[in-house]
């Protein structure tokens, strides 16, 4: 939707609607967008859209941050990742 | 052995397996790339167009296919480039990977979750404890109401499964109980004073 996989939306309709735990509710959204990302990042990638000066630091960032995330929100309390949240609305 | 916990053996089987599978993509994908970037820093060239030293702009710009800057996109061109050693193949044979790891990682669960509704379906196990499906969090929450009710009885009965607060929460960890050395502490400083 806003070209980020629209987590914040995922997260908040899981959260306040369907009353799923928050950390349950953001690694489920993660999950939902990797497959679609990689759905359709077979199809950028047989058309040549994806350069790989740009994608190889991004790539390697990504993961770098991925492994610090899951780290960071094991130990997180979930009421901190809930006012990070609105914080963004 | 009986027939439920060699189901449940199995079934943790699969999902071990599925995160080696995980695992594996990844470091794998991430090992190539960062191999296609030193093996780029080293001889300076991309191994298509020679345009490091010409600058960013080039290296930037959109190389539709055919043109001077253009990169191969077809797995089997990738695969050759890569085994000569031209850093940009090597760098897009890890792109490949990384995106494969997720497409395959689906495939796997597919797999084994199919393995599981057939026999469901068969009648063999019904849906008690020793069911396949059972063992996978969807398959859970699709097919038993073991304490709540199951999503395909909540929308059965025309009710949202909003309200099923608890059930989901108790497949999470519970919130781990203060250490006792703390405690231990405390106590001794307690008795200190």
């Amino acid at each position: 939707m806003l070209g980020i996989g629209s987590g914040l939306f995922k997260v908040i309709a899981m959260d306040r609607l369907m009353r799923a735990p928050l950390k349950a509710s953001t690694t489920t959204s993660n999950f939902m967008i990797g497959v679609t990302a990689a759905a359709s990042a077979g199809t950028y990638f047989a058309r040549g859209d994806i350069n790989p000066f740009i994608a190889a630091p991004v790539a390697l960032g990504v993961l770098a941050g991925t492994v610090i995330g899951t780290r960071l929100l094991r130990r997180m309390r979930s009421r901190f990742i809930h006012r990070c949240f609105w914080l963004f609305w | 052995m009986t027939e439920d916990s060699s189901n449940r053996k199995t079934a943790r089987r699969m999902e071990l397996l599925v995160s080696y599978v995980l695992r594996a993509g990844v470091l794998l994908g991430t090992a190539l790339i960062m191999a296609g970037v030193v093996q780029m820093a080293r001889t300076g060239e991309t191994g298509y167009a020679s345009v490091l030293p010409h600058g960013l702009a080039a290296l930037l710009a959109f190389a539709p296919p055919g043109s001077a800057g253009h990169f191969p996109t077809a797995p089997g061109e990738i695969l050759r480039a890569a085994v000569v050693g031209k850093p940009y193949a090597i760098i897009e044979l890890g792109i490949l990977v990384l995106i494969a790891t997720p497409a395959l990682r689906v495939a796997l669960s597919v797999g084994f979750f199919h393995r599981g509704a057939r026999s469901v379906l068969r009648g063999d196990h019904a849906t008690g404890p020793g069911c396949p499906g059972r063992q996978f969090p969807a398959g859970r929450w699709l097919v038993t109401g073991h304490g709540h009710r199951g999503l395909w009885q909540s929308v059965s009965r025309g009710g949202m499964p909003v309200r099923h607060r608890k059930p989901v929460r108790t497949m999470l960890r519970p919130p781990p109980a203060e250490s006792p050395a703390t405690h231990n502490l405390e106590d001794r400083s307690i008795a200190s004073q």
